[in-house]
């Protein structure tokens, strides 16, 4: 097995009365798809904007590179190479599509470059996820849902992550869309970067992932190799009465 | 949209700055209208102070404190000194850079209203302490002189003074154009639009937040010091709600976040201002200028500056229909 790239251990969340999360153990190795699937409000948002350093662990730590990251800043997160794409895709909204991945391919790493360059470099992010270019120039507000998924990718990959972390990148998309994003998302890792992906649909994350770790209410129920967590008892338990989720 | 590229063509620029540099000529050197004129530059760059510290997406309601540290530091500078000069125009600019850095400090993590909140009790708790704890200094309720900024002895003073102000007017609303169009630029645009998104991005919004803060205080403070030298007095009103709203109602009416707007929206609400008080109207004018304001908030929500865009819309609209 590879080097461990991310490490989150014990990994708990209180909000108000509710345990959002309860002592989650979850590790993504160099070069891996780690797919995280789960019923809705099973806590997968959550840990993710832990990871990212959005939402404050109640207790916990993620280490990253070796390095403990619990408690940074999100930007200070994000420069350290961990980026993030979000399940409700807002973006900038009166900012172009052009300006907002540029934002994040000047800002999003330690490297200095000029803000032309970063514009130039933010075109090739925009062509690369398969964003129409003649909008690079449109405010985001009036992009549709796929085009505003788009730019969010874009901009998560402008600064250069070793880790992307996706939050449910293809609900929205139909069948066509979605393995377009499949197979971005194998492009992706083909250029070496780590990802922790969240879907609510198992059939996309099943053939996108090398692993599973699977939630319940807050708690790990089960990891694994794909078909090995399809076939556990307790996930079909989990998942029975949401059978359109497969 | 960060500042809008291109949509300043360089021929609107000289037109505006041509009719500014020939103004008083123009004016025939009536005492009057120069005063108006040499105001309105004040305020424009005040209002842009203001909008630049808006366009990173903080609200500020008491930049009237600024605009007074401003002007009384360079006032007691140039007193005990015996002259007003840029140094001491640059040091009421810097000591208003400071405290607006400081307050920024305690209020950049604040959301929007409470930001807002903060600063308006911060002019008015400012007023106060000038006028009652330091009136050993600054006169109390009274005032004091202010050195004039160029003196009244030399021939032609109010001209001169004119074109000094308009050169540190558009020195500044360059300054200001060139730092927006800059990664800083993009930086304030992304924090306001988004900041949950811009931390995603990597961006640090309270460092942004707090460059914006400073260096609108600065420049608020630098148009505060020209104000008291122009008129030659200070006193505690200088701190006073309607210098707060003035430069808001200004960049609210141009059209904010944009570069034009607050010149625009100074230039036009004063003239009408004032040309109400000559026609009598000096009551009225307060309910005309509310329903303007109204009227330009509700059909032009982005300002007068967007009045084109709209009217190219309409004209498309109707082709098509
Ligand atoms: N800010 C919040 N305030 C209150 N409850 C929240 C908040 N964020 C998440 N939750 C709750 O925490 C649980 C986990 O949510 P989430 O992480 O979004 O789940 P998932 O992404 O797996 O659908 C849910 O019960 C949700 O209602
Ligand atoms: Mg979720």
């Amino acid at each position: 097995m590879t080097r461990v790239l991310l490490e989150a251990k014990g990994v708990t969340k209180q909000i108000g009365g509710l345990t959002a999360l309860k002592g989650v153990d979850l590790a993504v190795h160099e070069d891996e798809i780690l797919g995280l699937v789960g019923p809705n409000g099973a806590g997968k948002t959550t840990l993710l904007n832990i990871i990212s350093g959005i939402v404050p662990a109640t207790a916990g730590t993620v280490t990253f590179m070796g390095e403990v990251i619990t408690g940074l800043p999100p930007h200070a997160i994000c420069r350290k190479g961990i980026s993030q794409t979000f399940q409700l895709a807002l973006s900038f909204p009166n900012l172009t599509a052009l300006e907002s991945v540029t934002a994040s391919a000047i800002f999003g790493n330690h490297e200095k470059k000029k803000l032309a360059d970063a514009s130039h470099e933010a075109e090739n992010h925009l062509e690369f996820v398969g964003f129409p270019l003649e909008k690079s120039e449109t405010p985001v507000r009036n992009l549709n849902v796929v085009e505003l998924k788009r730019v969010q990718l874009a901009r998560a990959l402008a600064s250069r992550p070793a880790l992307l972390l996706m939050d449910e990148l293809t609900t929205g998309l139909n069948a066509t869309e979605s393995n377009e994003a499949v197979g971005l998302i194998r492009e992706i890792r083909k250029q070496g970067i780590s990802i922790l992906i969240i879907e609510h649909v198992m059939r996309v994350i099943m053939g996108v992932s090398d692993r599973i770790v699977v939630l319940d209410r807050g708690e790990k129920i089960a990891e694994g190799r794909p078909y090995e967590v399809a076939n556990n008892q307790r996930v079909i338990d989990t998942y029975l009465g949401d059978m359109d989720a497969f | 949209m960060q500042v809008a590229k291109g949509s300043y063509p360089w021929y609107s620029c000289g037109i505006a700055l041509g009719i500014a540099v020939l103004f008083p000529l123009l004016a025939g050197m009536s005492f009057h209208i120069l005063n108006v004129a040499i105001i309105m530059l004040i305020f424009i760059l005040f209002s842009s102070a203001w909008n630049f510290l808006a366009y990173s997406g903080q609200a500020s309601l008491g930049h009237a404190a600024f605009f007074g540290i401003g002007g009384y530091v360079s006032t007691l500078i140039a007193r005990s000194a015996g002259a007003t000069s840029f140094a001491t125009i640059l040091a009421g600019g810097c000591v208003a850079a400071f405290i607006g850095f400081l307050l920024g400090l305690t209020c950049v993590r604040l959301k929007e209203w409470f930001l807002a909140m903060v600063t308006f009790g911060f002019a008015v708790i400012l007023q106060v302490v000038v006028a009652s704890s330091l009136a050993a200094t600054t006169g109390g309720w009274d005032g004091i002189v202010s050195p004039r900024l160029i003196p009244v002895s030399l021939p032609n003073y109010l001209v001169i003074e004119y074109y000094v102000i308009l050169a540190v007017t558009v020195v500044s609303i360059v300054a200001i154009y060139l730092i927006l169009r800059s990664r800083a630029g993009l930086a304030f645009a992304a924090i306001r639009e988004n900041e949950t998104e811009a931390q995603a991005a990597g961006i640090n919004p309270v460092r942004w937040k707090l460059l914006a803060f400073t260096v609108s205080s600065f420049l608020t403070g630098i148009s505060g010091a020209l104000m008291v030298h122009h008129i030659g007095f200070i006193s505690p009103e200088i701190f006073s709600a309607d210098n707060s709203f003035w430069p808001i109602i200004y960049s609210i009416f141009g059209g904010l976040g944009t570069i034009s707007g607050p010149i625009i929206g100074t230039v036009i609400l004063t003239v009408v201002w004032d040309s109400l008080k000559e026609m009598g109207l000096t009551y009225e004018r307060f309910v005309i200028i509310g329903l303007l304001l109204i009227v330009v908030v509700i059909f032009l929500p982005k300002g007068l500056v967007s009045l084109p865009e709209k009217i190219r819309e309409r004209y498309a609209q109707r082709k098509k229909g």
